[in-house]
């Protein structure tokens, strides 16, 4: 007789799901093979040729603008504070004629690929980014585009990239969360949505380094480790006494798993966290500020084996520049140019870069058409993201917006299109990486999505 | 009547703005204050502010002392406050002034110290004094080579092309720019004058763009460049639409 379980129930008819919990701590070391092979992994399509095994994504909350940029326009100036019909689209707000950006462009790399002043350091690594131009998405405003660029749909139930991304992977390494969210603790950017609660972000702050303000209390300093693991155990007994009255419940096993994981973190974390151990010239490299350790924590974070980590830009919706874009820019671009671009040179530097997906980019860009004067306006028409590393292809521009940068017109890619090729680069065919959730399977890309082969290496 | 639609036709053709005729915006290089406002603003400033800003307007820098102002006077002025309105000033001192009880002069007091500052910076005084409306309306010039223009204007300016180590193309040693008729689409660029008038000049404009233009072979060389104007902060830069080599030097 062939007997075909579910991982669900293969975990409890190994004495319950929450009883894998005390084989916690025989996990610490095995291989990505390994933990497949244990089932951590919940992916079940055919098994593409990953390239990736780590994802770092970059988000600039509030839709940084692409014109300042990476996308440069120079027909503004000859129809500056005219409105063409070609450029006649709806805008979210009341919005004027058509603002030049006043930031020099300067070609770079061996495709001399155009960006702006403001991103001198990006610039100096552009041979390994893959600039994307011709992004657009389906909805001008921030929450539901917001929920889009990170679940796939504007729902505010779905689960991030980053939940789908660790239910289908798992993790590398049992001491630590497998998605990790730094400078940010909640919304779509850490949401497991209807996936089991285990794939949640964890959030952590990074404004201060000192890695007891980023995870306080991380040590138990009244019970040694030996009495938490009695108290641990307590515990798992107690829930299995309620899980064999009730019958499993996803959540407390999530929050079970939580509390595992958190008492693991004891071990490692600290350590892990604390940029401090770093050489000065590495932590000079990305920079004294929040951006900085956060995108510093990050390598070391995949490093250890961390399978997503969401960085956000701190000031949370700050990059939308409604009014006084170029100032703004010139004061918030020096330090995200800097941290991005000591993390993509870190990571080459070590050998990680091949494996590492890094995504950069906000939930919509900016109009070139100007309001208030001084500011832009959401477009989620046209902008740009970048890639780097994780197979795609190094120093090229992707696309085009039409001759003002409103919308994209050549190679255009969705969200979607974006999110299939992320899943591709790690090995998961985005069809077939499912959730079965009221009725029907749901997936990170809905059902849309094509593979963008162009940029893949 | 015939005569009378016929004047009213010819009065509203008089008051449009000729096409092509530099837009020219008020700026505090006109007298925009009166000498006994500044007088009495010299008092506000010594009452409220010289503890941080020095008697100088120089600034400080001595948080230790809790003494700490910036310069109000000079470049750093020009750097914080040029391309910007009287009122940007006006509204800083009410909405930051003085430091730890923001607010608490009156209208009349943040107007006269405004006054103060612009004497301070060689802006010349009148006899109307600076009001709220005024302020409003009034430009403090950036660092020059543009003056009264509009953004967007489209320009022209003769000066040294010079690529700098980062790469950026400049016009240096340029005189103001200047502002000339867009040329008709597909049209060549006009013959270049001789141009015995464009010395060497003060200025220095970055220029955007200027890659499209094949300017390397001009490095170095005394050229001509038209585009549109640009203001970023106080600086001024040109998006160049064409470039023309004057002379084999710059001297």
């Amino acid at each position: 007789m062939n007997i075909k379980l579910t991982r669900r129930e293969m975990l409890e008819a190994l004495g319950g799901g929450l009883g894998m919990m005390g084989l916690a701590g025989a996990f610490a070391g095995l291989s990505r093979g390994d933990l497949h092979a244990a089932g951590l992994g919940n992916y079940a399509g055919p098994a593409l040729p990953a390239k990736a095994k780590h994802v770092i994504m970059i988000y600039l909350n509030g839709g940084p603008s692409q014109i300042d940029m990476f996308d440069p326009k120079p027909a503004l100036f000859k129809y500056a504070g005219q409105r063409p019909s070609a450029v006649d689209l709806r805008t979210e707000r009341t919005t004027a004629g058509l603002m030049p950006s006043p930031f020099e462009f300067k070609r770079y790399g061996r495709n001399g690929v155009e960006v702006s002043e403001l991103l001198p350091q990006i610039a100096s690594v552009i041979d390994d980014v893959c600039v994307i131009r011709s992004m657009y998405t389906f909805n001008p405003t921030h929450t539901p585009a917001r929920a889009l660029f990170h679940t796939g749909s504007v729902l505010a139930t779905r689960p991030s990239t980053g939940s789908w991304v660790t239910y289908g992977l798992g993790t590398e390494n049992q001491n630590l969360p497998a998605f990790v969210a730094l400078g940010n603790a909640g919304g779509p950017q850490t949401r497991s949505g209807f996936l089991p609660s285990e794939y949640q972000g964890v959030g952590f702050p990074v404004a201060d380094p000192d890695p007891e303000k980023i995870i306080p209390n991380l040590r138990n300093k009244n019970v040694d480790a030996t009495g938490q693991r009695t108290d641990m155990d307590a515990l798992l007994q107690l829930n299995q006494g309620y899980s064999k009255s009730f019958g499993t419940d996803q959540f407390l096993e999530g929050r079970i798993k939580s509390m595992e994981t958190a008492y693991r973190m004891q071990f490692e974390a600290l350590d892990l966290f604390d940029i401090r151990k770093e050489p000065q010239s590495i932590r000079d490299e990305y920079g004294p500020t929040a951006f900085g350790t956060g995108c510093l924590l990050a390598r070391r974070l995949v490093e250890a084996g961390v399978r997503f980590v969401n960085v956000d830009y701190p000031g949370g919706q700050i990059w939308d520049d409604h009014r006084d874009v170029n100032t703004n820019l010139r004061k918030r671009c020096p330090d995200m140019d800097q941290a991005a671009a000591a993390l993509i040179r870190d990571l080459k530097r070590r050998g990680m870069l091949d494996e590492t997906l890094v995504v950069w980019g906000g939930e919509f860009g900016r109009t070139p058409v100007s309001e208030s004067g001084s500011g832009r306006d959401h477009n989620p028409y046209g902008f740009t993201m970048f890639v780097a590393g994780g197979g795609f292809k190094g120093g090229i521009a992707y696309g085009a917006t039409d001759e003002f940068g409103f919308k994209a017109e050549q190679n255009r890619v969705s969200i979607h299109d974006l999110h299939a090729t992320l899943l591709n680069q790690l090995g998961m065919d985005h069809t077939k990486l499912t959730y079965r959730y009221a009725g029907r399977d749901f997936r990170l890309t809905d059902v849309s999505g094509e593979i963008v082969k162009d940029i893949l290496a | 009547m015939l005569a009378s639609v016929a004047a009213v036709f010819c009065a509203a053709v008089a008051v449009l703005p000729a096409q092509n005729q530099p837009v020219k915006r008020r700026t505090v290089r006109e007298p925009a204050y009166s000498a006994v406002q500044a007088e009495r603003g010299k008092k506000v400033y010594q009452e409220n502010c010289v503890t941080c800003h020095l008697p100088d307007l120089d600034g400080s820098d001595n948080a230790t002392a809790g003494a700490r102002g910036a310069p109000l006077t000079g470049t750093r002025f020009i750097q914080d406050f040029g391309e910007s309105k009287v009122s940007a000033l006006f509204n800083k001192m009410k909405r930051d002034m003085p430091s730890g009880k923001p607010g608490t002069l009156t209208d009349q007091q943040y107007l006269d110290a405004a006054s103060f500052v612009l004497q301070r910076n060689s802006f010349p005084a009148g006899t109307a004094e600076l009001t709220a409306d005024t302020a409003g309306d009034i430009w403090i010039p950036g660092a020059g080579g543009a003056e009264g223009l509009e953004n967007y204007t489209y320009v022209s300016g003769v000066g040294c092309l010079y690529q700098d180590p980062t790469r950026s193309w400049l016009l240096t040693k340029a005189q103001e720019l200047k502002k000339t008729d867009v040329p008709a689409a597909g049209a060549a660029p006009s013959a270049v004058e001789a141009a015995p008038n464009d010395g060497p000049g003060e200025f220095t404009f970055r220029l955007l763009d200027a890659f499209h233009y094949n300017p390397e072979p001009h490095n170095g060389h005394k050229v001509r460049v038209s585009g549109y104007m640009v203001r970023l902060g106080a600086e001024i830069r040109v998006n160049v639409q064409s470039l023309q080599m004057v002379a084999a030097s710059c001297n």
